[in-house]
């Protein structure tokens, strides 16, 4: 352990596609199912993480390695997050998200998804089921029903016309 | 990225967290699974202001994230008055102002409560703490009743009766509308002059805290704000 040699422990993580990463402990266990492995002593070799494949691990290790190094101060995490995400593509996103919650990494998991929100961002049905690969399973009927359900009127900017 | 349609929920409920005012609606029409994420969400979107139509009563008018939409109010509802609202839901009081209900404008839901205590009548002041679907949910009405008395009525979840206190207070105090405040177990409340009146919810003990006589200014312009630190 770190504390009897004096030298930063590091650990191997494995990805699903076989590429193997060091990574400093104290930025790896970030990811509570790392730390867990650590706190058990199941660390000692390679970590294989069979649902995170080598992209995206690269991604989440340097988010780790970023944001580890810096002190405890909300407001600069915060700036680091956005501008770590600020050039990923809706697919890395995705993945990431996937990956954080394997991982679990909340601070990780909260940032991607307030970015994917931002993806849907006034966006049709359509778009987002398009963007998403998603399968409109309802009926017609049940699409109706839903949407009387909901009957939100939205105005942008208006003026009261209530009076 | 494998598939969207395999995402475990509590993503979704993540991602539905940032989603604000028209775009929760795309996100429920989706498909099925999306939707029920959105009903089941614990998330609440920010503080939302609402304002009746005064032409037509059964709209009203949002007012959230710097954007106005309107809504449907159910035409059953029409006439109903706004009591207190709290954790996304309403407390309304029926025309013949008897009858009180909660209201779920976002999800279009009622629930009926018992009638309040024959022959009394409607509280002066009402509130509800944590929402009626929860366990823990409890419904405080004070009223000054005709004998110069005040009563509590208390309304547990899911129990059919409304349990009624005397509260032991020695001088005369007409409740005020100002909603009550809990802190530590005890309900505060004001009279229309501005006394502080508690009522402990533990114990059903209850005391006057100041007995300012007059408060100056006018009664519908005294509120009690819980700072408790």
């Amino acid at each position: 352990m770190a504390a009897e040699t004096g030298t930063p422990t590091t650990l191997t993580l494995k990805s699903n596609d076989d590429e193997l990463f060091s990574v400093a402990e104290s930025a790896a266990i970030l990811s509570v199912t790392i730390r867990n492995m650590v706190e058990d002593g199941c660390a000692g070799g390679v970590i294989p993480l069979d649902n995170v494949d080598g992209k995206t691990l690269a991604s989440v290790i340097t988010y780790m390695n970023g944001i580890s190094a810096i002190p405890a101060d909300e407001e600069k995490k915060k700036s680091y997050r956005d501008k770590f995400l600020s050039d990923k593509d809706f697919e890395t996103l995705a993945d990431m998200v996937l990956a954080a919650n394997y991982l679990n990494m909340s601070c990780l998991m909260d940032a991607v998804s307030a970015k994917i929100a931002q993806v849907m961002e006034k966006k049709s049905v359509g778009w987002v089921r398009r963007k998403f690969g998603i399968e409109n399973d309802y009926t017609p009927e049940e699409e109706a029903a839903v949407k009387e359900e909901h009957k939100w009127t939205f105005e942008g900017v208006e003026t009261d016309d209530d009076n | 990225m494998e598939d969207w349609n395999d995402i475990p929920e509590e993503l979704l409920f993540l991602v539905l967290a940032n989603v604000l005012g028209k775009d929760r609606y795309s996100f429920s029409l989706v498909c099925e699974s999306w939707n029920r994420v959105a009903k089941a969400s614990p998330y609440h979107p920010s503080p939302c202001l609402m304002t009746f139509n005064r032409k037509s009563n059964h709209v009203s008018k949002y007012f959230q994230h710097n954007c106005f939409f309107r809504m449907n109010f159910p035409t059953l509802l029409k006439d109903a008055t706004v009591r207190f609202s709290n954790d996304g839901w309403l407390l309304m009081m029926s025309p013949d102002d008897r009858t009180l209900f909660f209201f779920d404008p976002f999800n279009n839901q009622t629930i009926e409560l018992p009638p309040i205590p024959s022959h009394r009548t409607m509280y002066n002041t009402i509130c509800f703490f944590h929402p009626p679907t929860s366990p823990d949910c409890l419904i405080v009405g004070i009223l000054s009743n005709t004998h110069h008395e005040v009563e509590v009525g208390v309304l547990k979840y899911g129990e059919d009766r409304w349990d009624v206190v005397l509260l032991d207070i020695d001088h005369q105090f007409n409740v005020s509308f100002c909603p009550p405040i809990l802190h530590d177990g005890k309900i505060y409340f004001l009279d229309v002059i501005g006394n502080v009146a508690w009522f402990d919810m533990t114990d059903g003990r209850s005391g006057c805290l100041s007995s300012v006589n007059n408060f100056g200014g006018n009664w519908w312009k005294i509120y009690a704000i819980g700072c408790f630190m």
